[in-house]
Order: structure tokens, then sequence, then C-alpha cells
């Protein structure tokens, strides 16, 4: 291991959320709150981190001993680092304690949205901006700013590229990946203006649409209320809500693919079609099981009920409605999507589409399989076969992601919280969905958790932000001998 | 598919459970006569079924000229084993409930629920407990799952010899797991084996808790709800009337040995006793188990629920009862905190090991999906990493690996449809959770592992019939029962 590389970029890096934090600093002034100090203390500390990092570092003369190992380390520490930087302004504000300020940060940054803060409409609005803002960041990726910003870096960055942003999909388009990179930069801001401008038509003020779209286009969820969107009780700003959930939870190289292809990607693509055909099913059975238990008019619970279903599948966790009220059937339907995500290569968390589909196609072949003890089968995934270890690794990631739903929820149950809450708690943690049921459901916040369970929720975040995998591998204390390389 | 043959060979089965009858309705003649008449009738029926199936086949088979030599049935390929063995579960259950029905105690939704509880050794009861459940009808329900603990099939094995090339599959899916090791000579054989095995554990058993001073009756019923890890609901209020530590211990014990795989005992009985301490799958149950007791035992005393000794005899008799599936309860642990609950629920999900008659994912397949996870995380750092997977120092085939894998999938898929589908009638999410569980994973026990105690008294029959599949389905390997309950495979006309 490279310790002189990695703390170079993790020093990069840092003076680039250092540059980030000015961004509040100055609507800190603009607002004339008391926001001022804490980002003025939170920059001057990033900055000399970073600067202490960059001193020790170097780069130059070991470009060439990049490997994968460095990169595996680089990813995980920065995303330590930057939760660290991003929980500056919260603990100088003095109303957060250590890990409630870290929780804060990592919920921003995993774009979990999950909030510890009890009323967050008291909160200084510089602060709000600062949270939003670590959503937007932290959805976009780290890596990818890394990419942008660090052209040096190609030769190992696929590697990492590929297990930060793609999860797991096949447009990953390597050749030129600054490019998709920078693509993909305009996309994500070209989202997040339309929306601002469109929130702004439906009559809300420029900081409350800023905001939300920051969070809605990053999946993130934080808002700006404490009933969150049901603040506005707007079915216009719902709907346009729903449509920038959906647009974000969709694979953004296919909007890169667009632009050269047409829109004809979209129909050849399995894992989108998949995806709308999920949504559509979902919605539908909540409708009807809303309109057959609670009544009620039937465009209201059929907003609801897609608000909710492009919500929770996007893993955004904006919540229009108070679910916990809704029937059993619906909230599990609800429960699934903290399963399933949405597609690869957009900013929602979860298992995703496309390794559903892929897990599908493994059951459907595996029936055949039971008639016919020696049949060859393949398994393809738009249109490409997928090779037997890639199959192992997606249902290795299914038990994975299912066992640290186990593990965690435990944890989170020895710290004293009920059993629903800690296994639904757990579950939209690790999909960075974010709310739960119950008291951390969807109109309330995870404040009331112990300093215990406030840690187990950070780790499952972190863990289901960056794939588990690449977490830990660093467990291993294989991977630090460096003696030997591969 | 050659249906003759299926009908045929599930004339046998429903001649077999006639004769099961008999004990039963000896017993009724002694002691219950209003039962005499609905054991009678459903035997009766059993046997003109079967008569007539078998006549019928062979009927069949001999027009036709399907088989040649229909002693050999070669025609009984993997189709028709899958076939006669999802019906072969259907059947029996519907069969098996008549007695309940035709008593009149039953409606038939709640008579077919009782069977299915008591075939796929599951163990709940659709009628409210302590409540005088009619001996004859408990011993009824016990004797059958007594029979389908070892998995009816493992009884129908000695039809085996009769079959082609089917029998090896049909053994293979009935003793589940992921077993690396071909390990016994012939399925004949091996029926023959297991079969004493398990007769001799049960009266071993039924003697010892004699001894204990259990009622001569009630001893034999709990041996045999033991032994098949049912455990009986109804069976419950023995065990909290009766707090015996000696009584606890020898359920401990036997639930264990239940719980365990029966290959293991025939290898002991040929005096390698090496292996059972040699056995992965052992090693792992054994260190779950005894983590799980001592986590329990902590939470339960640090929260103050009981005084230490007390914390460990229930943390201990409940984490065998539930990882072994037979769900027998000597305390009300729905008061326990949410930790230990949650354990409880989870360790239910994993059960026991394979071979056994524990129900759930079984320790097997997490192990092997373990290595598979370590395997997988050296594979990041290192992309071209070439990695073996072994068990107990065998290399298991990557198609086993890939079978693991994919058998974890669909068993959590099958949960969240059973789970959804439960919850449609209007039930809470804990609560839903828990009997899914509780009948998926075969356990079967009176109180709720997570969520507010839930009676099985008079639940809607949509409910019944969901909880119905979940029991048979955690029961019979799932591919074999998600195949049969597709229709692509009745209407399948290639033959291959």
């Amino acid at each position: 291991m490279n310790v002189k590389i990695v703390c170079f970029l993790l020093g990069r890096l840092t003076l680039y959320g250092a540059g980030t934090l000015c961004l509040p600093f100055i609507a800190a002034f603009f607002y004339g709150d008391a926001g001022r100090a804490f980002f003025g203390a939170s920059i001057m500390l990033t900055a000399t981190l970073a600067c202490l990092l960059l001193a020790y570092g170097s780069y130059d003369k070991y470009k060439e001993t990049i490997s994968n190992r460095e990169g595996v380390a680089t990813m995980v520490f920065a995303w330590l680092l930057l939760s660290a930087v991003g929980s500056l302004p919260y603990l100088f504000s003095g109303s957060f304690d250590v890990v409630s300020a870290l929780f804060e940060s990592v919920s921003g940054l995993t774009t979990t949205g999950a909030s510890v803060i009890p009323d967050v409409e008291i909160v200084p609005k510089s602060i709000l901006l600062w949270r939003s803002l670590t959503q937007w960041l932290g959805g976009l990726g780290v890596i990818m700013i890394f990419i942008v910003l660090l052209p040096q870096l190609s030769g190992s960055a696929v590697q990492l590229f590929n297990s930060e942003f793609g999860g797991f999909s096949f447009n990953k388009m390597l050749p030129r990946m600054k490019n998709t990179a920078w693509v993909i930069f305009g996309i994500y801001l070209i989202l997040t203006f339309a929306e601002t401008l469109l929130l702004m038509c439906c009559h809300l003020n420029f900081f409350d649409a800023f905001n939300h779209s920051l969070t809605t286009v990053a999946t993130g969820g934080f808002s700006t209320y404490n009933d969150g969107v049901a603040h506005f009780h707007s079915p216009l700003v719902e709907i346009v809500i729903t449509i920038f959930m959906f647009l974000a939870s969709v694979n953004f190289t296919l909007y890169f693919a667009a632009t050269k292809k047409g829109l004809a990607v979209f129909k050849e693509d399995d894992e989108f079609k998949a995806y709308v055909y999920l949504l559509v099913v979902l919605s539908g059975l909540i409708t009807l099981n809303l309109a057959l238990t609670k009544g009620g008019v039937l465009a209201d619970n059929m907003r609801l009920a897609v608000f909710h279903v492009v919500s929770f599948s996007s893993t955004a966790g904006f919540a229009a409605f108070d679910y916990d009220q809704w029937p059993a059937f619906a909230n599990f339907l609800l429960t699934i999507l903290y399963f399933t995500g949405a597609c690869s290569g957009s900013t929602a968390g979860g298992i995703k589409i496309s390794r559903f589909l892929v897990l599908m196609k493994i059951i459907k072949a595996e029936l055949a399989r039971v008639l016919h003890p020696t049949m060859l089968l393949k398994i393809s995934y738009n249109g490409r076969l997928l090779t037997v270890p890639q199959l192992i690794s997606i249902n290795c990631f299914f038990f994975i992601y299912v066992a640290s739903i186990i593990l965690f929820s435990l944890l989170l149950a020895a710290t004293g919280v009920s059993m629903n809450e800690s296994i639904f708690g757990v579950a939209s943690c690790l999909s960075s969905v974010s709310p739960g049921v119950g008291l951390i459901g969807g109109m309330s916040n995870f404040g009331t958790l112990t300093a215990g369970g406030k840690w187990v929720l950070i780790a499952a975040m972190l863990l289901g932000r960056l794939e588990f995998f690449t977490v830990l591998v660093l467990l291993r204390t294989e991977f630090w001998h460096s003696a030997r390389r591969w | 598919m050659n249906l003759a043959i299926v009908v045929g060979v599930l004339g046998y089965v429903c001649i077999l459970h006639g004769l099961a009858l008999i004990p039963i309705i000896l017993y009724a003649c002694t002691w219950e006569h209003a039962f005499i008449l609905p054991c009678a009738d459903t035997m009766f029926l059993s046997l003109l079924l079967g008569f007539w199936a078998w006549k019928r086949y062979k009927h069949l088979a001999l027009r036709n000229h399907w088989v040649k030599d229909y002693k050999n049935m070669r025609n009984f390929t993997i189709r028709e084993g899958i076939a006669f063995l999802g019906c072969g579960w259907f059947l029996m259950t519907f069969l098996g409930a008549l007695p309940y029905f035709l008593s009149g105690l039953f409606t038939f939704p709640d008579a077919l629920f009782e069977s299915a509880a008591a075939l796929t050794t599951t163990g709940v009861s659709a009628m409210p407990l302590g409540h005088g459940f009619p001996r004859t009808l408990l011993l009824w329900h016990v004797w059958a799952q007594w029979l389908g603990g070892i998995g009816t099939i493992i009884v129908f094995i000695l039809l085996l010899p009769r079959l082609g090339a089917g029998a090896g599959y049909l053994f293979s899916a009935e003793v589940q797991g992921a077993s690396a090791e071909r390990t016994m000579p012939s399925a004949m054989t091996s029926a023959y084996i297991i079969f004493t095995i398990y007769a001799g554990t049960t009266v071993m058993e039924a003697l010892l808790l004699r001894l204990a001073g259990v009622p001569t009756l009630t001893s034999l019923a709990v041996s045999m709800a033991t032994i098949s890890t049912g455990g009986f609901t109804q069976l419950n209020n023995f065990l909290a009337g009766n707090k015996s530590l000696l009584v606890e211990a020898l359920l401990i014990i036997f639930m264990l040995i239940g719980s365990i795989n029966c290959v293991l005992y025939y290898r002991c009985l040929q005096g390698r006793f090496s292996l059972l301490k040699k056995d992965t799958e052992c090693k792992w149950y054994f260190s779950i188990l005894v983590g799980a007791f001592l986590v329990i035992t902590f939470n339960l005393w640090s929260s103050q629920t009981y005084s230490f000794l007390e914390a460990g005899r229930y943390a201990l008799f409940q984490t065998v009862s539930v990882m072994s599936t037979a769900g027998f309860a000597d305390v009300d642990y729905s008061t326990w905190p949410s930790f230990s609950r949650l354990l409880l629920f989870y360790l239910a999900m994993i059960g026991g090991c394979s071979g056994s008659t524990a129900g759930g994912l079984k320790i097997s397949r997490m192990v092997v999906l373990l290595k598979i996870c370590k395997n997988e995380i050296m594979r990041t750092a290192h992309p071209h990493f070439a990695t073996l997977l072994t068990m107990g120092g065998k290399p298991v085939p990557s198609t086993a690996i890939g079978g693991v894998g994919r058998y974890f999938f669909l068993y959590f898929l099958v949960f969240i449809v059973l789970v959804v589908a439960y919850s449609l009638t209007g039930f809470g999410i804990l609560e839903t959770l828990s009997t899914v569980v509780n009948c998926l994973s075969n356990l079967g026990s009176p109180y709720s592992l997570i969520g507010k105690n839930i009676s099985y008294v008079g639940l809607p029959v949509w409910n019944r019939l969901v909880l119905y599949f979940a029991m048979i389905l955690g029961r019979v390997e799932l591919f074999t029962m998600v195949m049969v309950l597709s229709p692509g495979f009745w209407m399948g006309k290639r033959s291959w």
C-alpha cells in the first residue's frame, strides 16, 4: 500500500471540500444568519487538513504504482474523511454532539436523508443549504468529482468508477471516461436547475425550491420542513418532485447514449423497462389497496401511491403522507422497494434493478435445469452473455445485503430499539432511503436513537453506499500486507 | 409426462396412508369411540383411492406399452418425480385433513391447515390451545408429524427400488441441503437405515421421558414431536405445567439429535465417530447455538427479565427449540427484549442442519454463502484472484456454489410473496413476518417470534391458504415445489 499517494488524493479532495463549504458560507452572509462563524471555522480547519495531507502526500513520484489496492483505500477513506469534514459545521453550531453531527453528515453524503434534527425549521438557512449540498455532492459520487478533477488518475480510476457509480452496469463507455463523467455532470446540473425552475413556478420560494431540487436529483430526501413535502399541501409540487425523482433514478449513461442514438435506447434497455414496469405495477396495487381499504378520491390515492413508490424506489425517501397509517400490504410493497432500489448508474441506492433482473433470470434458468440437469444455460443481460463469476458475484451481493440487514438490525435492537424499527430502519439506511416505520417513520426522525444506534446506522449507510465489498476488503488483514503485490 | 405412473405411485402412497391410520383407530376404539368413524372413514377412502389408482396405473401402463417391464419403471423420470413429490404433498395433506374434518370439530380449511401443520412438522394448531384437544386427534397429529418428519418420502423410499432413474433425485430433494459427499450405498438401504435411527431415537426418548415421570401417552407424543422437530403447540401446556429441569434437558438433547444430519448417525453406527467432530456443518451449528445462547442469556439477564440462572435455562431451551425448528416453548417469550426476539427470529430462518427434519434455510447453505462472500471480497482487491471453495477440506463444485446462491434468492422471493399475500387481509407488519416465518421454517411456535402474540384460531380462509403453502414450500426443496406450482410444468408438451 502506497500511503503517500492515498494521502495526496485525499488532500486534493479535502481541498475541494473546503471549497464547497464556501457556498453556504456566502449564503450565511446573504441570509444574515449565525452560520458565518460555523462555516468560517469549518473552512479554516478543512483547508488546514487538506494542506497537511498534501504536504505529506506526493503524486508524481509514485503515479506508476497506483493499483487497485490504492484505489479501494482512497475511496473508502475519502468517504470517511468527507463525512468528517461534512460534520464540522454541525459540530461548530453547538447544537449537535459528535455522533449526531457525523450521522447527519453521513446521512447527507450517502444520500440517505435520515435526520437527527428534531425541528429543521428553526435551523439557520446556511446549515440547511449545507445539508442539501452534501446530498447533492454525495449523489454525484465523490469519485465523479475525482475523475473530473484529477485527469491523471485515469488508469485505476476505471475500477473506482465501476464500483462507485455503476453498481452493475454495462454501459460504462470506458474509453472516454472523462468525457462521460463531464456529460453526466452536465445532466445532473441541468436536472437540478430545471427542477428548481419548475418548483418556483409552483410558487415555492427560491430557497425551498433549490434545496428540494438538490436533494431530489441526488435522490437524498432532506427537506427544509419537518413534515417534508407534505408541508406544501400542493399536488403540483408532489408531481414535479415525482417526475424528477424518477428522472434521477434512471441510469445516467442512458441519457448520455440518448444524446447520440435517440430515445430508442430507453426502449432497448432491459433495466429501464423492468423499472418502469415495477413502478407501474406497484403503484397500481397500492392505489387499489388504498381505494379498497380507505376509500377517498381515486386521483389522490393514485398520486400518493405513485409519489411514494417512486420516492422509495429511487431511494429518495420523501414522504408526502404518513404512510405508517397505510395498511400493512401497502407498506410491505413499499418495503420491497427498499431492496430493489432503482437503476444502476443512477444516484439511487439499494440492490438495483439490474441485479434483480439477473437474479430472476437465474431462477428461471435454474427451474429449467431442475428438469434437465445437464442442460447448458446462457444468461444474458442487455444482449450480453454473463460469465459464471459475474453471476456468483451478483448472488453474493444479494446475500451480503440480506446478511447486513440481519447483523445491523440485531445491533440496533441491542441498543433498545423496537423490532420493526430496527429491521426497517436498517433496511432503509442500507438502501439510503431513510424513513423507516414507527418512531423513525416518514413523519419522524432519527433523533430519538441512542448514540450506539446512530453509530450502527452510520456504518449501515456507508456500507450500503459503497456497496459492501469495497469496505469489507479493507477489514481483511491480508489487504494491508504491503509486501505482496498481486 | 407419464401421468399414469405418477397416479400409480400416488396410489401406493394412499394405501400406506390408510395403513398408517390403523394405530390411531385402535386407540380410538379403546378410549374415544367418537373418533372411530372419522378415522375409519379416512382409512377406507385412502385405501379405496389407493387401490383404484394402482389398478388404473397398471392397466394404463400395460395397455399403452409405456413400460414393457413395469417393475423397472424406467419411465419414472425427473419430471414424474417432481410431479409425484408435489402432488404427494397436496394429496397427503388432503387425506390427512379428513379425520379432523369428519370429526365435526374443524371447518375444512382449518382441517387442511392442521393436517399440513402436522405433515410438514410445523406443529401449529387451528384449535384454541389448552382447551382439551381430543386425544385421538392429537395422536394422529403427532403421528402424521412423525411420519412427515422423516419426510413422508423416506417411508415411500421403500417403493423406490421399483422406480428407475428418478429415484436418486427424489432422495436428494427430500434430504435436502448442500451435502457435498455422496454418502450412502443406495436409496433403499439408506431409507432403512435412516428409518431405524429415527424410530430408535424416538423410542429412546419416550423411555427416558417415561422414566422422568411423564405419563406414557404424553411421553410418546412428545418424543414423536421432538424427533420430527415439529413440536406440537397443543402439547405445550405439558411443558408449561411440568417445570421439570430433567424433562427440559431431555427435550433439548433430543431436539438437537433431531436437527443434525442423519448421515452422521449412520457414520457413527459404522464406528467413525471422528466424522461427527470434523463435520463442518455440525461445528457451525453448535457454534451458532452456543453464541446465540450466550448472547440471549446476557440480554435477558442484563435487561432484568430473569435472574441469571433462569435466563440461562430459558435461553438455552428456546435457542435450541427455535433453531431446530421444533418450536416447543417453556416460557412465553413475547415479553422478552427486542434483541433476543429478533435473534430468535433470524435463527428460525436459518434453521438446523441439512439432512435432518429441521426446516429453514439450513446451516450448510449459510456456510457456503459465507464462504462465497469471503472469496468475493478477496476478488475485489485482486480481480484475477483464483478462488477455491472448500467444505470440510473438499472442494465444492462450482455448480453447487451457484445453486446455493440461487436457492437463497428464491427463498427470499418466496418469503416476500407470502408476506405480501398474507398482509392482504390487514394483519400488522410484525405479526405477518413472524407468522410467515413460523410456517415457512416449519417452526410452529405457539408464541410470536416478533410482534404481538397471534392466535391461529379463526384465521380468514385466505390466510390459512397462504400459511398452508408456506408450510409446504418450506418443507419440500423450493425449486421442486415452485416447479410444481408453475403452470408451464404441467402444460409443457416437450418431453426430454
